[in-house]
């Protein structure tokens, strides 16, 4: 009979490295970062100790005390209490500290003693102590708070070698708790006591931290960096992707036309591969080059430390639109994707302040606009140097991307006015050490990402890419046709139909049915408008070429009415599915798709209107 | 009707089928679980010959099996949920003011 496995549960205070401890046990990838709440979920792995024990992993939301604020600190909290649906307390629980703040991290570490509990106290990140020339005395400690303790880098190959040979032998005692519950002023007398007793620091702060926080910081100079940093990464969006952007372009060019080959030429299975698939398909991979250079910069900018400073800087102006600062890391979030940006929001313990931000969290530039937005520039937008340095694309791609910011912080404020809660809440987020971002972490974020986008491409994108070219190309032409026979197709009469609708914007019959598909997710219309093309024109190099070819048959004023259609409209039905999941009610999924549906068609006829005008 | 004619229609079909239930898996994954344990149940009754029957098994849903305690299946589904895997919805919950 084979022993039971044990189960461990991981927690300790938000950015002490939980999640990288995580990944380091089981093997896993979860998303890690230098800051607070990048948990919000319960994770569960399992790993296999040298001995052959097996072990299930736990890792919790990051939280600060048992007095949950926040529903992600809930989660840990009915864990740890044995009060989590469905789900036993756990058999050990390893609190992970940071070893570079056991000011703040002790004061949990005495929480959760006071279970009594088996506890083993992790102190994480004993690299960063010991370069700061922090002395901690591990065996007085251990003894002072009567659980073992031992030291770990979560971020080194090998670093979690004690803790796993800690959990490996004997499950430790349960720790011994206060018989009277402690109350805060004991608690921080007792971290102070401990503190006395085995911790040298010859400072409280990394005295470089306080070099870089005092530019990264500053009121004026802050925002300069800020602003500096985001136009420098459009900047390179557009630069540096180029070499291999063509690359991949060439690459399916080339593909495309060995496989289609061996086809009849005009047969239903050559038009199916070539205006279908490589039409489709082809124009939304070349991208890829293009988002691995954004999420490179956000993932060096999660790693460094940066962005909690940036959420410092921007708080006063959060908080004028009605958001709180807490809303900062979810908003961050959703410039990758308006997914885990909503689901971040538990983080945010007043609802009213979280529902505001699921509002908004879709107006943040995800990456699947990426592919649209850049179609279009590079199509419409001359790859001009302005004041000698700055590439027009890329300050367009910047506007585009302020637009989305703008936007959010309005609608906020028009939230904000509308309610009848006036309550106002402080931000309270702790800066992490800044940190030099490990070459590993973002290989491996970058290849995760480039898996998403590949499977994408490969599922939901091909899926829709052939139903498209299905209804394109069904029913076929009658005998005395004129038109090419996209137009005589059921996608034809829908993108005519849907014609009158967008005719006011500015949008063409090819990019009405384009929307259609582009429901699903926003990169989708861009394979939508590959194929489209390719069956009106039915021309082979149309795979390579959709920019050039809208370009010439699109007006200035109807590019930018789609450029504003994109920045508002909510082609994305997952998005509304987690409104729905994390909001429980569809009311407000209506709310959210009406109001930007409705700001994407303003926006599109203002600007194809004025466009027109000034053109 | 040539070969070709026969194959490309074949291929078709099949492509289009295929993008049909990945579109609908991804895009209403709730109900795409739903029909296909409807599909499973009626496919699986116990008149039906025993390849329909192993068919109904195979396309059972994976949400479906295994709800004993032990997650093995072999109860017939009767047994209570499994523990864990829950999902970590947090909704929204408000809660009205207390007046002043």
């Amino acid at each position: 009979m084979s022993e039971a496995v044990l189960r461990i549960a991981l927690v300790g205070n938000p950015n002490c490295g939980k999640t990288a401890l995580f990944n380091q046990l089981t093997g896993g990838r979860q998303k890690v970062a230098n800051y607070a709440g990048v948990t919000v979920e319960r994770k569960e792995g399992r790993f296999v100790a040298p001995s052959g024990r097996s072990f299930q992993l736990l890792d919790l939301p990051g939280a600060y005390s048992f007095a949950a604020t926040s529903p992600d600190e809930a989660i840990t909290r009915d864990v740890c209490l044995g009060r989590y649906p469905g789900e036993a307390a756990p058999d050990l629980i390893v609190c992970v500290a940071d070893a570079t703040n056991l000011r703040l991290h002790l004061r949990f570490v005495l929480e959760v003693r006071q279970l009594g509990r088996p506890v083993v106290l992790a102190l994480n990140m004993m690299d960063a102590a010991k370069r700061r020339g922090i002395v901690i005395d591990v065996d007085e400690l251990q003894r002072r708070l009567g659980v073992p303790v031992v030291q770990t880098v979560a971020v080194q190959r090998g670093g979690a070698k004690a803790l796993i040979e800690r959990v490996d032998g004997d499950v430790p005692e349960a720790a011994p708790s206060d018989p009277a519950p402690l109350t805060a002023a004991q608690m921080h007398a007792q971290v102070r006591e401990l503190l006395t007793a085995t911790v040298t620091m010859p400072r409280e702060t990394a005295a470089v931290d306080d070099a870089l926080d005092r530019w990264a910081l500053h009121p004026v100079m802050g925002m300069v960096i800020l602003a500096g940093l985001m136009f420098f990464i459009f900047q390179a969006v557009f630069s540096w992707a180029k070499p291999v952007m063509d690359g991949i372009q060439a690459g399916i060019t080339w593909l495309g036309a060995w496989a289609t080959g061996f086809l009849p030429a005009g047969s239903a299975l050559h038009s199916l591969l070539n205006d279908g698939v490589f039409a489709g398909l082809g124009a939304v991979l070349v991208f890829l080059p293009q988002i691995l250079i954004l999420f490179f910069f956000i993932l060096v900018l999660e790693e460094s430390g940066y962005l909690p400073r940036a959420a410092f800087l921007l708080d006063r102006t959060m908080f004028k639109a009605g958001l709180t600062g807490r809303a900062f890391i979810p908003l961050l979030s959703s410039f990758a994707c308006a997914i885990p940006g909503i689901m971040a929001t538990r983080s945010i313990n007043d609802p009213r302040d979280r529902l505001t931000t699921i509002m908004v969290a879709p107006l943040m530039t995800c990456s699947a606009r990426l592919p649209v937005y850049t179609l279009l520039i590079a199509a419409f937008i001359p790859p001009r140097i302005v004041g000698g340095v700055f590439n027009l694309q890329g300050i367009v791609l910047f506007v585009l991307y302020f637009a989305g910011i703008f936007s959010a912080l309005a609608v906020a404020w028009v939230i904000k006015r509308m309610r009848r809660d006036k309550s106002e809440h402080a931000l309270i987020m702790e800066l992490p050490s800044y940190r030099v971002p490990h070459a590993r972490d973002i290989a491996l974020g970058l290849w995760e990402r480039s898996k998403i986008f590949l499977r994408r491409v490969g599922g939901i994108i091909l899926a829709l890419t052939v139903l498209l070219w299905f209804l394109a190309s069904f029913p076929g032409p009658p005998a005395n046709a004129t038109l090419p026979a996209i137009d005589y197709s059921l996608a034809g009469r829908i993108g005519h139909l849907l014609h009158y609708i967008f005719a006011p914007i500015g949008f063409n019959w090819q990019i009405c049915v384009a929307l259609v598909p582009g429901l699903a997710a926003r990169e989708v219309a861009v394979a939508s408008l590959g194929t489209v093309y390719a069956m009106s024109g039915g021309e082979d190099a149309v795979v390579s070429q959709l920019g050039t070819l809208i370009s010439h048959q699109w007006s200035l004023a109807t590019a930018l009415s789609l450029l504003a259609w994109y920045v508002f409209a909510p082609q994305c039905m997952s998005t509304l599915a987690v409104i729905r999941r994390e909001t429980n009610s569809w009311r407000n999924v209506a709310v959210a798709a009406g109001y930007l549906f409705g700001l994407a068609y303003l926006a599109s006829f203002a600007t194809y209107q004025i466009a027109s005008a000034l053109s | 009707m040539t070969a070709f004619a026969v194959i490309q229609a074949m291929v078709i079909g099949i492509a289009v089928s295929l993008a049909v239930i990945t579109a609908f898996r991804k895009l209403l994954p709730k109900t795409a679980t739903r029909v296909q344990a409807r599909l499973s149940a009626a496919l699986n009754e116990p008149s039906h010959s025993a390849w329909m029957r192993a068919l109904g098994q195979r396309m059972q849903p994976k949400a479906a099996t295994g709800s004993c305690g032990d997650g093995c299946g072999s109860c017939g589904s009767c047994g209570p949920k499994p523990v864990g895997n829950q999902p970590d919805v947090q909704p929204l919950h408000f809660r009205p003011r207390p007046r002043a």
